[in-house]
């Protein structure tokens, strides 16, 4: 008998948890966006992230996207492993996206969202003592990151393709 | 509970201004390829960018899109997805062949001409019915994830806009339906423009 598997999609600027859970976790056709996936193996704690731009210009983040900006989202990660009794330390972080699928007309190439998002990304690890396993990351293509609560792996797909271990 | 994020609905005016423009596009492109080919608006939602359906379960659906931006009286972005298979016979409508995919140069350079004739003829009848002079910049052809795509161009509206306009859009070539998809990304202060200039028309 076929298993069904619950997939748990995270949008733009949302996140998502599960615990001790057979779901996968998904982090659709990212493009400039970075897909964040988070395995902590002892609890069992696997969480996606979807972030889409490095930070606020102002104002308070919407509660409904914790992961909108780089900074909030890792705030929110390390959150939420702590409430279910998981360690920062003993994460597996693995990240995909960060492309510029198009060049906009008439848009400064300092404006460039999805270099700056991999910097914000990787800079508000650091700033945490949290180190990335693995990425796929940069380019032009967008991309597809799974990661699977019941075994922690972490997979990337572009389009047209298969789905690939990262 | 109610959610106060969603966008405003879409007025009679403008949603029958967009729908004309479609139609207006379709006629274009019926020229140009000189085939029957009918352009359909079915419906138009502003919704707010991160709620594009593009954007949530199936954001990785493989498409082929035309992108092109444009300037003048009213600032934007303009995208016309097609599955892929939709693409390739369009594409092959024009080449008088059939067309596979992956597409080549010349299927390629194909879609990008039916792409560009009927977003700009689109843009244009938004222009002539406002008389506003609009801008459009050379368009871009993407094969890619929509969400991908559309992600990329709704990031770099995020400070400035935050709905977008989109055309439910049906293809009819030759009896032969093809969906695609017709987005427009005005800023918020060109939506505004737009609503004011279309109150003012007869």
């Amino acid at each position: 008998m076929q298993m069904t598997v619950t997939t748990h999609s995270a949008g733009l600027g949302e996140m998502t948890v599960v615990r001790e859970s057979d779901a996968v976790l998904a982090a659709r056709g990212l493009g400039s966006c970075v897909g964040i996936s988070v395995y902590e193996p002892n609890r069992r704690i696997a969480i996606m992230a979807h972030v889409m731009l490095p930070g606020p210009v102002s104002g308070a983040p919407d509660p409904a996207q914790p992961a909108r900006y780089a900074s909030h989202a890792i705030e929110s990660i390390i959150k939420a492993v702590e409430k279910h009794g998981g360690r920062p330390r003993d994460l597996v972080i693995k990240m995909a996206g960060g492309a510029q699928v198009i060049q906009l007309h008439g848009k400064d190439d300092r404006l460039r969202v999805g270099e700056r998002n991999i910097s914000a990304v990787r800079e508000a690890l650091a700033a945490k003592g949290l180190r990335i396993s693995a990425e796929h990351m940069g380019g032009s293509t967008g991309r597809t990151l799974c990661l699977h609560a019941a075994t922690g792996q972490t997979t990337v797909r572009v389009v047209g393709g298969q789905e690939q271990p990262l | 509970m109610i959610q106060q994020l969603e966008a405003p609905l879409v007025s009679d005016r403008m949603s029958g201004a967009l729908m004309s423009a479609v139609a207006f596009a379709g006629d274009q492109l019926s020229g140009f390829m000189e085939r029957q080919i009918h352009l359909r608006g079915t419906h138009v939602e502003r919704l707010r960018l991160e709620r594009l359906p593009d954007l949530q379960e199936n954001a990785d659906r493989g498409v082929i899109a035309l992108y092109l931006s444009f300037s003048g009286a009213l600032e934007g972005h303009v995208i016309l997805a097609f599955a892929p298979e939709a693409a390739a016979r369009l594409a092959g409508v024009l080449l008088m062949e059939p067309v596979d995919l992956p597409l080549d140069d010349m299927a390629r350079s194909a879609m990008g001409e039916v792409g560009n004739i009927t977003a700009a003829s689109f843009l244009n009848s938004i222009a002539n019915t406002c008389g506003m002079i609009l801008h459009p910049s050379p368009p871009t052809i993407v094969e890619d994830m929509i969400g991908a795509l559309l992600s990329n161009v709704v990031l770099e509206m995020a400070m400035e806009s935050t709905h977008a306009l989109l055309v439910h859009t049906l293809f009819d070539i030759e009896g032969e339906r093809l969906q695609g998809e017709l987005i427009l990304l005005p800023t918020a202060a060109s939506c505004d423009i737009l609503e004011s200039e279309l109150a003012k028309c007869k």
